[in-house]
């Protein structure tokens, strides 16, 4: 049996002592699509944190059976985090500047952009439509052109696995759609795995192979088809919790 | 007419040479890493190394030693001690920059006050002296700064990574602490390289004045660099002609004229946009 692209055995996450996540088992396969939804402070973010050595954590991660930091030197995870705060208006970079900055993951020292770096960078603006936004600052740019620039930094290099953490938070209806096409266009086109954080079971849930239904634990783990009759879900949805938050 | 032909004059003495090449070097390379430092809000951290640089100054003059090499070593310490600090004590970045700096002056006014007969020395350290850099001191900025420049430009993607987005540079590999411990060594560095330039009191202005100039005005992150490379170069020459033609002090000149360009770039980005 292949070992999967990523294994997960008894993965805790603890806050001032406090238990805030808790997986005792998953894996996810490579070319996978999985949706992970939860109410709100479900620890969505903070497993994907856990997974990428973001946030301390007990247990065992590993992507292709080898640790983050190894499985790092030859391979590449494409990450879009939650919130664009981080960004400094008054940054003086480009859109392609910051687009260029994904391609250095796999490169040595000392660092250097070659041709081939430049003609990936073409192409994945091109493929995400932010061409004309290449010269221009990228604290300038509207917030969904900014998730886009982000998101062509995560794909530029071409990753193994595509972590987007919700990619929709600053983005209006349509250029949300625009993002997820492009990625679910993406999945189909480089069977990449693809995991996407969201509040909104809905938008994702046309795109997605599995879903992780969160709650400081797992609450589900399968297919959408398996999501609507799971007992699991029915027991937990009969305690009262959400199921689905939908922005505003 | 006239004017140029005492700067002419100037130019020609060895003193003032020596002015213009360790302070043009010492230029560049605060500038170099000013842009990395000022996104990344570490500023104060040059503040505080300054700070610091008063003792061992003090120290260097008490032992009847070089202060630059004296310097290097001590404020390179003091750097790793601020890195330190906020990592494991759980002081806030400020809070442990406050406490080195603090510490530093301390020290430093205990050292000039017991060992004495060092006091007019010691001031022309405090407000800087470019006018008198020694040769040796020359070729201790050169290395310095040439250290600076060649570290800033092997490690300038990793440096971006880790300025525009810690977080994603260490999910792409960056070794980030690392990177980070490089770039607060670096600035103790520069620290000690404004010493005799502009002081010990005025050198975190060599490092943030430029950068910020820059920021008003540059189109991206390598004309940032490229900007305030220039204007702290231009501010080093025409702080030096101005202080020999009035007779001002040459630090605070420097320092003056790089106000005076932060002033006209602030307006012409806001003209701009």
């Amino acid at each position: 049996m292949p070992e999967p692209l990523i294994r997960i055995r008894d993965l805790r996450v603890e806050y001032r002592g406090t238990p805030v996540l808790t997986v005792n088992r998953l894996e996810v396969e490579a070319g996978e699509y999985l949706g992970i939804v939860g109410p709100n402070g479900s620890g969505k973010t903070t497993f994907v944190k856990a997974l990428l050595g973001l946030v301390g954590s007990s247990g065992e991660v590993l992507f292709d059976g080898k640790p983050f930091a190894e499985f790092l030197k030859t391979a590449h995870v494409g990450y879009l985090p939650q919130k664009m705060s981080f960004l400094d208006p008054r940054f003086p970079a480009t859109a392609r500047e910051i687009v260029l900055s994904g391609v250095y993951c796999c490169k040595r020292f000392p660092k250097r952009l070659t041709a081939a770096d430049h003609k990936a960078a073409d192409e994945v603006m091109v493929l995400l439509g932010i061409t004309e936004l290449a010269g221009r600052l990228v604290g300038r740019l509207s917030g969904g052109q900014q998730q886009r620039v982000l998101l062509a930094r995560a794909l530029v290099h071409p990753p193994k696995v595509l972590i987007l953490d919700e990619p929709s938070s600053a983005l209006d209806t349509p250029s949300r759609r625009i993002l997820y096409d492009a990625v679910r266009a993406l999945h189909a086109a480089k069977r990449i795995a693809v995991m996407v954080v969201s509040h909104d079971v809905v938008t994702i849930g046309k795109d997605v192979s599995k879903l992780l239904y969160l709650d400081r634990e797992v609450v589900f783990h399968g297919t959408s088809e398996e999501f609507q009759k799971s007992p699991s879900m029915v027991e937990y949805l009969r305690s009262g919790q959400p199921l689905i938050c939908h922005r505003r | 007419m006239e004017t140029l032909a005492i700067l002419r004059e100037a130019l020609g003495y060895t003193f003032v040479q020596r002015a213009v090449i360790a302070g043009c070097f010492t230029a560049l390379g605060c500038s170099f890493l000013g842009v990395f430092l000022v996104l990344k809000r570490f500023s104060l951290i040059g503040d505080g190394l300054a700070h610091v640089s008063f003792a061992t100054v003090a120290l260097a003059l008490v032992l009847h030693a070089q202060p630059m090499l004296v310097s290097v070593p001590l404020v390179g310490l003091a750097s790793m001690a601020i890195l330190r600090l906020n990592e494991k004590s759980g002081l806030h970045g400020d809070a442990a920059i406050g406490l080195v700096a603090s510490f530093g002056i301390a020290l430093g006014v205990l050292i000039a006050s017991t060992g004495g007969g060092f006091n007019v020395d010691l001031f022309s350290y405090l407000f800087g002296n470019i006018l008198s850099v020694s040769e040796v001191e020359v070729w201790l900025t050169l290395g310095l700064s040439l250290l600076v420049i060649a570290a800033v430009s092997l490690c300038y993607h990793d440096l971006f990574a880790i300025t525009f987005d810690e977080e994603y540079a260490q999910v792409t590999g960056v070794r980030v602490r690392a990177v980070n411990k490089m770039l607060i060594f670096l600035t103790s560095m520069v620290v000690v390289l404004g010493i005799k330039i502009v002081g010990t009191m005025l050198i975190s202005s060599l490092v943030i004045l430029p950068a910020i100039s820059a920021l008003q005005v540059a189109r991206s992150f390598r004309s940032a660099i490229g900007v305030a490379s220039l204007v702290s170069v231009a501010s080093v020459l025409l702080g030096i002609m101005s202080s020999y033609l009035l007779d001002w002090p040459s630090g605070a000149t420097i320092v003056m004229v790089n106000f005076l360009f932060f002033g006209v770039f602030l307006a012409a980005g806001r003209f701009r946009n």
